[in-house]
């Protein structure tokens, strides 16, 4: 099973070309990071994969069915049911507690909260917050929260789990916590893509995507 | 890494024979060189006629191994130095990358596909150390990882610092010497 397909694609602002002709193959179960400098493309490319960004050229594929053709509020309900994002600032709402955060998608989806409770707590389980279920975002680390939101992105079920610097805002020893709660879900078989500029939170993925101004840099033909 | 402060870092906790100092290095550091038993015996030795150690009793072992030693005072001043002293700051050894991108520069080749490879090689070694690291047991096999990882993690920095400004080192290569 393919994750994601991408031939061509590329991705125009004005002038700027953000993502340039990029092919891409993503097998179901990997762990997959995407690496670059600032403003080399590659949360650009997260988002057209998200669904948050259109192409302006190439084809896109998400577990085998065309995004490109898909419309508008297609997408956004394919996202919904197929994609879990992770953001670098963990985007918790601050009135709720860390379960009622983790079921956010489930009701967006016609869920009730109260019904989904058991699943959203077992989901703060399996990111090692079986005891902070009921806490608030100010009441948890910054690390805590992105685990939340790792849980958040799990109510769904989703086939694919993109995270946009998760470890940005986080030091080195609670960045590996949340890296290693990520390394476990691939271990599992989710599929995973990570966006980073840090080398060693990279290190965690199964393979690296190397990107420069908007394209991904072919793999040498043998490492030294 | 020197044997003689291990050794007397190792004998601060108790007086020990030559076979319990290897036996507790080994258990402590597995992650490193193994010492071998004349390099213990050799050292203690050396270390007894310095006063930094000394013998306590010549019963229990056998052979070599009969000697039981313990720190003496001299002995725990000298290791309480060496733990205050900072290493010496030297260079890392990147000559050999910078000597060949700079090589290829001068020769009017591209430094790019090396410098790439070497991205590679380097990403490899680190997923290597990140699955060691994710599957120890202990919190030293942890850190240890992670200076290896912090290292390699400076070295591709430094890699990807270099791509960027390739253009304008193959323009000095290509002058005359300044």
């Amino acid at each position: 099973m393919t994750a994601v397909s991408a031939s061509g694609l590329s991705c125009l602002f004005g002038t700027v070309r953000a993502v340039d002709n990029v092919d891409l193959h993503i097998a179901a179960g990997e762990f997959v990071a995407i690496e670059g400098p600032s403003g080399c493309g590659k949360s650009t490319l997260l988002n057209l994969i998200a669904g948050l960004e259109s192409p302006t050229a190439g084809s896109l594929s998400i577990n085998e069915q065309d995004v490109v053709a898909m419309s508008e509020r297609e997408r956004t309900l394919f996202r919904r049911r197929h994609i879990g994002v992770v953001f670098q600032l963990y985007d918790l709402l601050p009135s709720l507690m860390a379960w009622q955060n983790v079921a956010v998608p489930a009701l967006l989806d016609g869920g009730r909260l109260k019904a989904e409770e058991a699943r959203a707590k077992e989901l703060l389980g399996r990111v090692g917050l079986g005891d902070r279920t009921d806490h608030r975002p100010s009441e948890l680390s910054g690390g805590e929260q992105q685990r939340v939101a790792i849980a958040r992105s799990l109510m769904n079920e989703p086939d694919l789990v993109l995270a946009d610097e998760p470890t940005g805002a986080l030091d080195s020893v609670t960045g590996d916590e949340v890296l290693s709660v990520l390394r476990e879900l691939a271990a599992d078989g989710q599929t995973v893509i990570m966006v980073t500029h840090e080398a060693r939170a990279a290190a965690y993925a199964d393979r690296s995507i190397y990107m420069l101004d908007g394209a991904v840099e072919p793999e040498p033909a043998s490492a030294l | 890494m020197s044997t003689q402060q291990i050794l007397l870092g190792l004998l601060e906790q108790a007086p020990c024979h030559g076979y319990d100092l290897k036996r507790e290095y080994e258990a402590r550091f597995p992650d490193l060189r193994p010492l071998r038993f004349s390099q213990i015996y050799s050292t203690l030795g050396r270390l007894d006629r310095d006063g930094l150690v000394t013998l306590v009793s010549e019963g229990g072992g056998q052979g070599p191994d009969k000697k039981q030693y313990a720190l003496t005072d001299s002995g725990v001043s000298e290791l309480e130095e060496w733990l205050a002293t900072p290493i010496p700051v030297g260079d890392p050894p990147q000559g050999e990358l910078f000597l060949k991108v700079a090589l290829a520069l001068l020769s009017g080749r591209s430094a790019r596909p090396l410098l790439k490879a070497q991205r590679s090689a380097h990403q490899a070694r680190m997923r290597e150390l990140t699955k060691e690291k994710t599957g120890a047991t202990s919190e030293a096999s942890i850190v240890l990882c992670d200076y290896s990882l912090f290292h390699l993690d400076a070295d591709l920095r430094w890699i990807d610092h270099t791509v960027r400004r390739l253009d304008k080192l193959a323009a000095e290569f290509s002058g005359p010497v300044r």
